[in-house]
């Protein structure tokens, strides 16, 4: 096994992992944000990674923006799961909120976790005031989330053999 | 690694042990996948399977459908079905399921079964199949939707674990 790869499945923090991938919107993470929006019957969605103060969507579905402030998300970090039931009440100054990024009154969001780390958030947002959610479509954004998860750490892992195969070629 | 050799290099594996050196086995991230597809279609049972030379195995299942093994024979074979399926007890596509059923020994009653195909066409390297139980008919087009989009996710999973493998062998064989 390359010393880069085994670094990585030991050693690499979540942050570090990203980064070694430098991801792109794909059509899988989408396909993700679009399934977490129909699953739990919100109006748009999106999953995003963070880095620094920035965070960076990497799949969408009804959210156009393509990068945001981390604070803007800030009550998801670190959260396995949130709901918010009234968001003009929990974060009034959220620009999710007033109109910067989106006019939501309900959310709902799941922790993306890296090797124990949080390094993102899969969210999904309503215009209309949702007063409770079942568990069932909570289990499903944790799921998703995990599934986000090992489609990072599979493609990480694919580019770090891909720059070994290229590096003993060229020896 | 071309992604679209995959249902090729499934194709020539014959048993769990060369699955087992592609480490596509069995895996929780799969059986989520199959909880999705369930949760999606509101029904009970659901399996995510990759087509091998001379049958298919299971890699993510979710609920009890009545099959104890993980494997499934050849005659189980969905390669000729169209894309996507949603048939009742009956129809065309059902005697094989039925069939299977036998070989197991097991009671296996569902009333409907829906078949998505995973990979592009002629190159089909898996299925995700849901199972109805409840005689709760066929599907609306927005679930078949929502199915769709697991069977991509699942598509999209298989082939990121495969390529990974199949790459992994590659570089040991260089490495001497």
């Amino acid at each position: 096994m390359s010393h880069s790869l085994r670094n990585l499945l030991l050693h690499a923090t979540g942050q570090e992992v990203l980064r070694s991938v430098d991801l792109e919107k794909s059509e899988a993470f989408d396909c993700i944000a679009e399934l977490a929006v129909l699953s739990t019957d919100f109006d748009a969605g999106f999953l995003a990674i963070f880095d620094g103060d920035e965070a960076t969507v990497i799949g969408s579905h009804g959210f156009e923006k393509d990068v945001f402030t981390k604070t803007a998300s800030s009550r998801a970090l670190n959260r396995q799961i949130l709901f918010l039931a009234d968001m003009d009440k929990a974060a009034p100054n959220s620009p999710f909120v007033d109109g910067r990024l989106a006019r939501a009154k309900t959310g709902l969001s799941a922790g993306l976790m890296l090797k124990d780390e949080f390094v993102g958030v899969l969210a999904v947002f309503s215009e209309r005031r949702l007063a409770t959610i079942a568990a069932e479509q909570s289990q499903i954004m944790i799921d998703l989330a995990e599934i986000a998860g090992e489609m990072i750490r599979s493609k990480a892992s694919l580019k770090l053999l891909l720059g070994d195969l290229f590096s003993l070629a060229n020896r | 690694m071309v992604l679209s050799k995959i249902h090729r290099v499934l194709g020539e594996v014959t048993d769990a042990d060369e699955l087992a050196r592609l480490q596509i086995l069995p895996s929780p991230i799969f059986d989520k996948i199959a909880r999705l597809a369930a949760d999606a279609t509101g029904r009970e049972c659901a399996r995510v399977m990759v087509n091998l030379k001379d049958r298919q195995f299971t890699i993510g299942i979710y609920g009890e459908d009545g099959w104890s093994e993980r494997t499934l024979p050849t005659d189980q074979d969905f390669s000729r079905a169209p894309k996507f399926v949603d048939v009742p007890v009956g129809s065309a596509y059902w005697d094989v399921v039925a069939k299977a059923s036998e070989i197991d020994g097991r009671k296996f009653t569902p009333d409907r079964l829906s078949f998505v195909a995973l990979g592009p066409e002629n190159e089909r390297f898996g299925s995700l199949i849901v199972y109805d139980f409840g005689k709760t008919g066929a599907l609306s087009e927005v679930v078949q939707q929502q199915l769709m989009l697991v069977a991509k996710l699942a598509s999209h999973l298989i082939q990121l674990a495969t390529s990974l493998q199949l790459m992994k062998l590659d570089l040991d064989e260089l490495l001497g």
